[in-house]
């Protein structure tokens, strides 16, 4: 599907709509907006990053977009294709908090040892930091990004091994209604 | 590197500098940084919204000519229009004046762009739901859902990853990813589907069905006979135009308002203006449809609320309900506290822009009406026009800028009279402008309330008996009125008939016609007919029926979507049976009362048929051309001859009418004295309108030129007489305002002036510089109407000299000069009288100095620039400024004007006072330069794409620059400007303007 097309194919719709909870029509007309957006058909790490730079004017968004990046581009080919992206959109707007969960787990696991180790969340945190800035007043406890991680592991690593497995990860997540509302931002939106 | 850029944006943002004009600033700088508009438009809600409201030109401006990938803009506008009721109606009107200025180039992203907004802000206005395609899809909780937005969507999405990281972070720029997803989805290009719809194809929908997937059902588009010119998808959108849009989108090319009836049938051909498809949306807004009110609505005083008959009328009452309508706070719409249910605010919000627009409207019509009324009757068509319109007030009705009403103090004027014979008529070349006063209550009562408080005032002509009587009017003009009318409405009929012919040869062309252009032409033809179709109906009615008159008078005068005639079939017998009892009693009535308001009826009948008669004329100019084209039989052209002739024998015929009923009126205002008549006018300056008053002969200055009324009355005493004769005078909340009401004039650039002006004014007020200057507010209502202010206590220079010469206060051959004015006016010039005066004169003199230099205003003889009782010097008429100056005549060559006769007035050039007016223009304008750059942004703001003649030579903003001498050190800059007054000093260019306006025009 690496070329652009004006419009999605029998057999692509079929085997979009058996790995997403969209419709044909609704795949249909997302991948115009697609195709729209990204006439060749795909995003590559630098175009990517000019995205989030757009909406992130204040601050660095370039390392978290790169981290955001590696999860959308899941067959690892550095570029982001309109089936990777329905792909997300459909775990985003229509999957469970558990499938949704998943999905956002892979941010954190960075080596993907399916274990969120210290270093690679203060990695994730201090990508957040840098890329929304000063824009937001924090709590004393939280305010720069080793006391975010540092609060974060003392929350929910039960076992206290300095790594998160993803039970931990899902448990503090669901304790957590401010990271509920987060991840339901577009339930029903789309 | 952009990212350490910004973040010191993002420093200076929140430092204590920050104020609404960075904000727009960066805004104007930043107009595609998505995060940046939005962080911006955020932050521009804190700001109050006089201050926005201040900027609403440039931003509206902004926001159509730089369509962005923001949507933040958008949102801010139409959520400040949420919030205010006088925002929503200035951007309405500002949009409908975009939409016209953009109409010739439907397929542009402005065009889109401004007719969604339109819609929007119009949905906003009359509360209605956005029609078809922009009626968003809604998800959970009402919440509008996103669109196909993929990039935001990306966005969006990282957003919730780095939820778990730190979900603080993640509220703000997840609700703007959100925002972003909105933003509405084109995918078919404008082109093909304009195609598409020119073929009428059905199948359109089929090779397109991603537009099907949001879509209500759409109506079955019958064949319909109509060029549509978009598609279903598009055209939601284009019946914004046809809908409140209305309002006066479609107008022809002559400026006549194009007649299109609110209860035309889809398809039919009312609705074939070009552009324009019928859908259901059109019909589904139909009742919201603001028209200028039909006569038999002023007459009966419903005209401005009728809409609120017809809902169960809300309730306004200090303890319950807010009171006024901008305090329906129609952002939560589901909170209204109390009692009174949201869904009856709501209406009564309605009700409210409504009524608001029709009154506008019913003024801007009025004027568009006096243009075609021979001079010699237009005052009195103006006062009978505006005694009617009385009728209809009190109302809840607020004059947008000069209301008060704040979201703090909620509380709207009402609009309570306009005294008629307080209206003065300022013929120009070829438009009618004019000067009323308008009586306003800054209160809180209903109308009930204000009516109930009505003092009566003996025998006035407004008496209440009075309005009861003119309900049943409509009968007792046919009997009465029609006396003098017969032998016009016979001739009429005769000759509707070949009009009538006409109609229906263009649409057998129609029919018969297979060629698609053809037939799209015929039906573009026959959109002026309405008129023309209407006189035909008199040729129906049998000549004695007893109802000659009334098809015609109750044809909306504007031939703007009259209302519904009263006199429809169903209605006439019960009219009849009535007729002769209500005639008697209506008789006895009228001949007790003083009857203004019978007089007033028969002018206004007569305008009405003169405005129906130019319409048909000008649609049969257009026939004649068109079917030239289609090569028409010459016998038909022969007949739409013959037509024109006896078009012009009607006419002829009303307006000897019309010079009969004048007669009359004079004659009885000498028997029952002046107050019946002409009341005094004048007192203040009216603008560039007044020339060809003022251009008479000096013979005729003190008989009939209204605004040589000069000091005759200053505007506390013209107050306190209206006052002593309002019914409302009494109230303790009673206040007058003076405005001039235009039409046939885009008063945009005027508007830019005044805005430039008071900019000025607040950097000298700041650096508390004791200059002087005035500005008028300016309500722009389309591309060719609105409201201007009057300055108060003022006259033309040129007015004065006319007037010294009239009144020979000089020996024959002596010039006299603005000094011996001063002497004659303010005494001695050792007097404190005179002296004060001069100050002041010279206060305001350095002010105007700066201004029409930095500005480079242009046009400035004497009857632009004013005079006020004080001695202050005030500019008016902004035609010419910034890149423009008046066609071949370049000679204003002197950074600004400063004849001898200024210089004696300040005791000559080596007299303290001048010295102190260098002292003081220097300093004004060391002000104005160091805030260059507020001036520069509201004029850099505006010129992009923009249609204002200031625009079209050179780069404003950069001249401005230049003027402002930005590269010199302030010493180098005071020596500039000592030149630039030396330069300015009885400029010989100067001299040759006034000389020459004196030639060309008459001027003094």
């Amino acid at each position: 599907m690496g070329k652009s097309q004006s419009k999605l194919s029998t057999d692509q719709l079929k085997e979009l709509q058996q790995c997403t909870h969209f419709e044909k029509k609704e795949l249909q007309q997302w991948y115009k907006g697609f195709i729209k957006d990204c006439p060749s058909g795909e995003l590559d790490k630098p175009e990517f990053q000019k995205i989030y730079k757009q909406f992130f004017p204040f601050g660095d968004p370039s390392k978290f977009a790169d981290y955001v990046f590696n999860v959308f581009d899941s067959n690892k080919n550095g570029r982001i294709e309109f089936k990777e992206f329905i792909v997300a959109l459909s775990v985003t707007s229509r999957g469970n908090l558990e499938d949704k969960l998943q999905w956002a787990f892979q941010l954190y696991d960075i080596d993907n040892d399916n274990m969120i180790t210290y270093d690679e969340m203060l990695k994730i945190v201090d990508a957040i930091y840098k890329m929304v800035g000063t824009m937001v007043k924090l709590p004393p406890d939280e305010d720069t990004p080793e006391k975010r991680v540092t609060k974060i592991f003392s929350l929910m690593d039960k076992d206290q091994n300095g790594q998160l497995s993803f039970e931990e990860f899902k448990e503090g997540s669901m304790k957590d209604p401010t990271i509920v509302q987060a991840l339901s931002l577009y339930d029903g939106l789309v | 590197m952009m990212n350490s850029g910004n973040s010191l944006l993002l420093r200076l943002f929140k430092s204590e500098f920050f104020n609404a004009w960075i904000a727009v600033s960066y805004l104007f700088k930043y107009p595609d940084a998505v995060g940046i508009q939005h962080y911006l438009c955020n932050e521009l809600k804190k700001f109050p919204l006089d201050e926005i409201e201040f900027f609403l030109p440039q931003l509206v401006h902004l926001l159509i000519s730089r369509p962005s990938e923001s949507v933040a803009l958008e949102n801010f506008i139409l959520d400040r229009c949420q919030i205010s009721s006088h925002m929503a109606i200035l951007t309405l009107w500002y949009l409908q004046a975009y939409t016209s200025d953009l109409a010739a180039s439907p397929n542009t992203p402005s065009f889109k762009l401004c007719k969604r907004v339109f819609n929007k802000c119009q949905a906003i206005v009359f509360a209605t739901e956005a029609p078809g395609e922009y009626e968003d899809i809604f998800g959970k909780n009402g919440v509008p859902k996103v669109k196909e937005n993929a990039l935001s969507a990306m966005v969006g999405m990282g957003v919730m990853l780095a939820a778990f990281g730190q979900p603080l972070m993640t509220k703000s720029p997840g609700q703007l990813a959100l925002a972003q997803g909105r933003r509405p989805r084109a995918f078919s290009t404008a082109g093909d589907t304009l195609e598409d719809a020119v073929v009428g194809e059905p199948s359109t929908q089929q090779h397109q069905p991603p537009h099907q997937h949001h879509q209500p059902p759409q109506p079955v588009q019958p064949q319909q006979p109509v060029p549509v010119i978009e598609t279903n998808h598009v055209s939601p959108q284009e019946s914004g135009r046809s809908t409140p849009a209305g309002i006066n989108i479609t107008r022809h090319e002559d400026g006549a308002t194009s007649p299109m009836s609110p209860s035309a049938e889809p398809g039919s051909p009312h609705a074939t203006i070009p552009g324009i498809s019928v859908s259901t949306a059109q019909t589904i807004q139909r009742n919201h449809v603001v028209t200028s009110p039909s006569l038999e609505d002023l007459r009966g005083g419903q005209a401005f609320k009728h809409k609120r008959d017809r809902f169960s009328s809300p309730r306004y009452s200090h303890d319950t309900a807010p009171s006024s309508p901008i305090s329906l706070k129609f952002s939560d719409r589901g909170s209204m506290d109390g009692q009174s249910s949201a869904a009856s605010l709501e209406l009564a919000r309605r009700s409210y822009f409504h009524s608001e627009m029709q009154f506008l409207l019913a003024l801007v019509d009025i004027a568009t009406r006096l243009v075609i009324v021979p001079k010699p009757a237009r005052l009195s068509a103006l006062r009978a026009e505006l005694t009617l319109l009385n009728h209809n007030l009190p109302a809840e009705i607020c004059v947008p800028l000069w209301c008060h009403a704040t979201l703090e103090n909620p509380s709207h004027h009402r609009v309570v009279r306009i005294p008629p014979q307080d209206a003065v008529v300022l013929n120009s070349a070829d438009r009618v402008p004019y000067l009323l006063q308008v009586e306003v209550l800054e209160t809180d009562m209903s109308v009930e309330e204000i009516r109930a408080q009505r003092r009566d005032l003996g025998d006035d002509e407004e008496e209440e008996d009075h309005r009861s009587a003119s309900r049943t009017q409509g009968v007792e003009l046919n009997e009465n009125g029609s006396i003098q009318l017969e032998a016009t409405i016979d001739t009429n009929g005769g000759s509707a008939e070949p009009s009538r012919d006409a109609s229906e040869a263009s649409s057998t062309t129609a029919s018969e016609s297979k060629d698609k252009e053809e037939s799209e032409e015929a039906l573009v033809d026959t959109i002026p007919n309405p008129p023309v179709g209407s006189l035909a109906e008199l040729s129906i009615s049998p000549p004695g029926s007893p109802f000659p008159a009334s098809p015609v008078i109750t044809v909306d005068p504007s031939g703007r979507m009259s209302s519904p005639t009263p006199s429809s079939p169903g209605n006439r017998p019960v009219t009849q049976s009535r007729s002769n009892e209500a005639y008697l009693q209506t008789v006895l009535r009228r001949r007790a009362s003083n009857s203004a308001d019978d007089f007033a009826e028969k002018m206004r009948t007569a305008a009405v048929m003169l405005a129906q008669l130019s319409q048909q004329q000008a649609a049969q100019q257009a026939g004649a051309g068109a079917n030239g084209n289609a090569r028409v039989s010459s016998q038909s052209r022969s007949s739409i001859k013959a037509k024109a002739t006896s078009v012009e024998d009607i006419r002829a015929k009303i307006i000897k009418e019309m010079m009969a009923l004048e007669e009359q009126r004079m004659q009885r205002m000498k028997l029952e004295g002046v107050s019946s008549g002409v009341g005094g006018g004048g007192g203040e300056g009216a603008g560039s309108e007044m020339l060809e008053d003022e251009r008479k002969v000096m013979a005729n200055v003190t008989t009939d030129d209204p605004s040589a009324a000069v000091f005759a009355e200053d505007w506390d005493a013209k107050m306190n007489r209206i006052r002593a004769t309002s019914p409302y005078g009494h109230l303790p909340s009673w206040q007058l305002l003076s405005v001039i009401v235009k039409q046939g004039a885009d008063l945009r650039q005027e508007q830019l002036a005044c805005q430039l002006i008071r900019e000025m004014g607040w950097i000298w007020e700041r650096a508390k510089i004791d200059v002087w200057i005035t500005y008028m507010r300016i309500l722009v209502t389309s591309d060719n109407s609105g409201l201007i202010e009057t300055v108060r206590n003022t006259i033309s220079i040129h007015s004065i000299k006319k007037d010294a010469y009239a009144r020979r206060l000089n020996e024959v051959g002596v010039v006299f000069t603005l000094y011996d004015y001063f002497q004659q006016k303010f005494g001695d010039p050792a007097s404190e009288k005179f002296i004060k005066a001069q100050d002041n004169f010279m206060r305001s003199l350095a002010a105007y100095s700066v201004i029409t230099y930095v500005l480079q205003i242009r046009d400035r003889h004497n009857g632009n620039i004013l005079l006020d009782t004080e001695g202050h010097i005030v500019h008016i008429d902004f035609g010419f400024m910034l890149s423009n100056s008046p066609g071949s005549v370049g000679f204003e060559l002197a950074p600004f004007k400063l004849p001898q006769e200024y210089l004696d007035v300040l005791g000559g050039v080596n007299s303290e006072k001048f010295a102190e007016f260098k002292v003081l223009l220097k300093k004004a304008f060391m002000a104005v330069r160091k805030h260059t750059e507020n001036i520069v942004l509201l004029i850099d703001m505006m010129s992009k794409d923009s249609k204002l003649p200031c625009f079209q030579y050179e780069n404003a903003a950069q001249a401005v620059r230049d003027r402002l001498a930005l590269n010199l050190t302030e010493v180098q800059a005071e020596e500039f400007i000592e030149k630039l007054i030396m330069s300015s000093c009885c400029n010989v260019f100067t001299r040759l303007y006034d000389t020459f306006q004196y030639y060309s025009n008459g001027i003094l």
